[in-house]
């Protein structure tokens, strides 16, 4: 698979239409109910997916705060999951989501997959963008400072920009 | 060869995510890929007898530790060098034991 393609997989992904920037959100579950409504807004998601996300958190706990300031809500593909899709929001006023060593999340990037292996490859190439960042030192960072959708999409999609 | 499982609640996101982390952190330190092997799963279907190191967060840890195996723990999935000061030396360990 060349660069461009993974690339396009990514901006198939991850569409302006699911990214909000600025959303307030009093709390994690408001947090999770916004990124989720894009997911359904857009087709990608049953409203139960929002529901079964929620109900994950409760579950597991907040191990969905994967890195500083960031949540990556998801529920089963059998929970209402209609299309592989990533959706994102940025949030005015930073929300906690009882994670000690994670909190307070700036950014909740949702993930919604059919099955576990097809996501994959456009999963690391988020991820691989995410680690720059990372590494930088500031991962929400330059998410929470883009000023339109596309913008937070050419940061996530940096890395294959670079390979081309 | 070692095997590595990184576990979280649905086997398909931070999971993933954590084995992209790993394979670099265990890559940077010099370790060959044909030494390891990574998977991912979610901590309903983890239990193996075959796995010798599972990689996860502080909240699946205290269920994954009673299964026998190493257990690392980490924090930040896509810190590297966080995940590399906790994996290398319990590879090496488990490596030795071999």
């Amino acid at each position: 698979m060349s660069a461009a393609t993974s690339s396009s997989g990514v901006r198939d992904l991850l569409s302006p239409e699911r990214v909000r920037l600025g959303v307030d959100a009093g709390d994690w579950r408001a947090a999770i109910s916004a990124v989720g409504q894009l997911m359904v807004d857009t087709g990608t998601a049953e409203p139960r997916y929002i529901e079964a996300m929620i109900a994950s958190c409760e579950k597991f706990g907040p191990y969905i705060v994967i890195a500083p300031g960031l949540a990556l809500p998801h529920a089963a593909p059998t929970d209402g999951a209609l299309r592989d899709s990533l959706a994102l929001i940025t949030l005015t006023s930073p929300v906690e989501f009882g994670n000690d060593d994670n909190d307070p999340v700036h950014v909740v990037l949702a993930l919604s997959a059919v099955d576990h292996g097809a996501h994959l490859e456009q999963l690391r190439t988020v991820s691989s963008a995410l680690q720059a960042l990372s590494d930088q030192g500031d991962l929400w960072l330059p998410i929470r400072e883009a000023t339109t959708p596309q913008h937070v999409i050419d940061i996530l999609t940096y890395n294959d920009v670079e390979d081309r | 060869m070692i095997n590595i499982m990184t576990v979280c609640g649905m086997g398909l996101g931070s999971s993933l995510l954590a084995s992209m982390s790993a394979e670099r952190a265990l890559k940077a330190a010099g370790v060959s890929t044909d030494a390891f092997r990574i998977e991912t799963s979610d901590v309903g279907s983890a239990r193996r007898g075959d796995v010798d190191i599972y990689l996860t967060t502080s909240e699946f840890a205290p269920e994954v530790q009673e299964w026998g195996a190493t257990v690392v723990v980490i924090k930040n999935v896509f810190d590297e060098k966080e995940i590399g000061a906790a994996l290398v030396p319990a590879f090496e360990l488990v490596s030795q034991s071999q």
